[in-house]
């Protein structure tokens, strides 16, 4: 039990009211002095009586979205229950956010609970970062009506939602991907020219004779053909996330947020091209692998999405992913492409070891790509130019290269009104 | 520097805390106030009943801003508070008979027959208000005797209300002051809405004539 300043100024107010009043002979005084120690009493009273009520109280929380965007609003709906035969005269519920998440005032709750009543209190907060956002514990203090005595317990009732990442604008072209799937894949064809399985967007480097030029008169835009038992590009798509990235720069625009938008517009982008793409996350200790999630786009960056935890990140080096092949028995060259989605600051921390495992196992197949940051302010221009040019330079021979796309991974926020 | 001036400052002043205090939140705000102006008040010498006033204001001001807050109202909590306003003025009443007791020297400037039937009056009107069930007085006795005490509750209650009423009467008529007289009004309406079954409102109507029978007491 704990008395509040409020309770505290309100024994010591009477105390020398009680002092005065018998001092100055005053009867009004001397009664409201002992009406105050009276009520002091009462309110200790019933906060002893309805302190062991508290078992009676249940709370369960959900939220209306289960799955959201990105710097979305979710509503999250408490139900507060009192089991009990006993009322509640005043129950304060303080929920606490997970990281990366915010609310416009501060989720605190002052309700009565009637017995067998149920008081619902509901409050939006917006999501600031993707990832699984889960919800746990909140404190409850009971108290007497007046709030003189308090005491407080925590309670935990779980609920969560998943945010996807913003798509990266990806009107901008990611060129040398573009042609690397365009060149070196999509031009692999093993059959004829005639048994027509489907269309696509016309990359650069397609075969010139496999644009449908009637359809271009039709609708002006450039299509090729897709033809049965044309191989399809393999990709490996690993998306990196470290923790220390979500505390670079500032929510929603921090290198973490970065990375994942621009993860999600590659997987877009690849999707797309008509590729087959396998997809590792890593978020905490180990990579998940996802195979064949371009059948369903949506649902792989849903699955991305609910493996990251805003604020956590892969513990081990980069060198894992290579790792991670060998352990689940994938030969590492079945892919015509590995695209990393990275950053600068991961590799200059890690050190040359891990990425030249990663050249070696995928020899020949690893592209990096990092978003569009202002890493010349983190790191200084000049060593930040001096670490591009190492990483190229490391990359150049067993590599495909690197490439920073110029896409729009940052965006521009209104904060809460 | 005037008395009353003084008080209005301190209220003015009290006011602007409350007002903080409901729109930030700030709860330590308008205690340390009302804190700082007792102390004040006392160093001060200033006149008992207005520093009685400002000390009244903590549990005033924190009753009304829960009444006013509305996911408390929407839960159910306006209920419970009225409950509670009837304990607490059983408690103002209480607190006038009590001190009258201790302040019985008090009387002794009074000296005419009527105010000693107006201090039995005003001892005998506490008494009603402790035997409020809701007090838990007579539960707690039956509790300890393994008795249902109810209807001597109910009895006694009724009694007191009588002699209550009987004593303020006496008073007015054929006195030489009227000093029952702004009290009775309530008083006959706490006896009329205790017979309706409207324990809460007999309750603050009992309260009301205790504090103006004392506030006129000569």
């Amino acid at each position: 039990m704990k008395i509040t300043f409020s309770g505290y100024t309100h024994i010591v107010v009477a105390l020398m009211l009680l002092l005065y009043s018998l001092y100055s002979r005053s009867l009004v005084g001397l009664s409201i002095a002992l009406a105050l120690i009276l009520v002091f009493y009462y309110e200790y009273h019933v906060f002893f009586q309805t302190k062991n009520y508290i078992r009676n109280i249940i709370v369960e929380r959900s939220v209306d979205k289960k799955i959201c965007g990105e710097l979305d609003k979710v509503k999250m709906i408490l139900r507060i229950k009192n089991q009990g035969d006993k009322p509640i005269p005043r129950l304060i519920v303080l929920d606490t956010l997970p990281k990366f998440t915010s609310t416009r005032k501060k989720p605190v709750f002052t309700i009565a609970l009637p017995p067998r009543c149920e008081a619902v209190a509901e409050y939006f907060f917006r999501v600031e970062a993707p990832g699984t956002h889960g919800f746990g514990e909140l404190y409850m203090s009971i108290t007497d009506p007046l709030g003189y005595f308090f005491e407080q317990y925590s309670y935990t009732a779980n609920a969560y939602t998943v945010a996807l990442p913003r798509t990266a604008r990806t009107r901008v072209s990611v060129k040398s991907l573009q042609k690397i799937i365009g060149a070196y894949i999509a031009g692999k064809s093993l059959s004829g020219l005639y048994d027509l399985a489907g269309y696509r967007e016309y990359q650069p480097g397609d075969d010139p004779r496999k644009i449908l030029w009637k359809e271009y008169a039709k609708t002006g835009k450039l299509v090729v053909r897709l033809d049965y038992g044309e191989s399809r590009a393999k990709t490996l798509l690993l998306v990196d996330i470290r923790n220390y990235l979500w505390y670079i720069g500032r929510s929603p625009n921090t290198l973490a947020h970065a990375q994942l938008r621009l993860a999600r517009g590659i997987l877009e982008y690849l999707a797309k091209t008509g590729s087959h793409i396998d997809m590792a996350v890593c978020c905490d200790v180990s990579p998940k692998l996802r195979i064949g999630v371009e059948k369903d786009v949506l649902e792989a960056i849903y699955d991305m999405s609910s493996l990251i935890k805003p604020g956590e990140g892969c513990q081990s080096p980069l060198s894992v992913y290579a790792e991670q092949a060998q352990y689940l028995g994938i030969d590492p060259m079945r892919y015509d492409l590995v695209v990393l989605v990275t950053n600068p600051l991961t590799l200059l921390l890690e050190g040359p070891d891990p990425l030249d495992k990663l050249l070696r196992v995928y020899a020949g197949k690893l592209f990096l790509i990092f978003p569009d940051y202002d890493y010349g302010s983190l790191i200084g221009r000049d060593e930040y130019k001096a670490l591009l040019s190492r990483i190229a330079a490391r990359i150049a021979g067993p590599g495909l290269g690197l490439e920073i796309p110029e896409i729009g991974v940052r965006i521009n926020v209104e904060r809460h009104r | 520097m005037n008395d009353l001036l003084i008080f209005i400052t301190m209220l003015t002043v009290i006011s602007i805390g409350i007002i903080t205090e409901k729109y930030t939140g700030a709860t330590e705000i308008t205690p340390a106030i009302i804190l700082g102006s007792v102390f004040a008040g006392i160093y001060l010498g200033l006149n008992p009943v207005y520093i009685a006033l400002i000390a009244a204001l903590i549990p005033g001001y924190k009753y009304v801003l829960l009444m006013t807050n509305k996911p408390y109202r929407a839960s159910g909590g306006l209920k419970i508070l009225w409950g509670s306003l009837s304990r607490y003025s059983a408690y103002i009443m209480l607190a006038i008979g009590l001190s009258l007791v201790l302040a019985g020297k008090r009387l002794e400037y009074i000296g005419a027959w009527e105010s000693e039937m107006l201090y039995i009056l005003i001892v005998f009107t506490a008494l009603t208000a402790t035997l409020d069930p809701r007090l838990g007085l007579f539960t707690w006795i039956g509790d300890k005797l393994k008795r249902d005490l109810s209807s001597i509750e109910n009895g006694l209650i009724k009694l007191a209300y009588v002699l209550g009423l009987m004593l303020l009467l006496t008073t007015i008529w054929p006195s030489y002051n009227s000093a029952g007289l702004p009290g009775l009004l309530p008083y006959i309406a706490s006896l009329v809405l205790r017979h309706k079954g409207q324990r809460v409102l007999s309750n603050i109507a009992l309260a009301l004539s205790m504090v103006l029978t004392i506030f006129f007491l000569p």
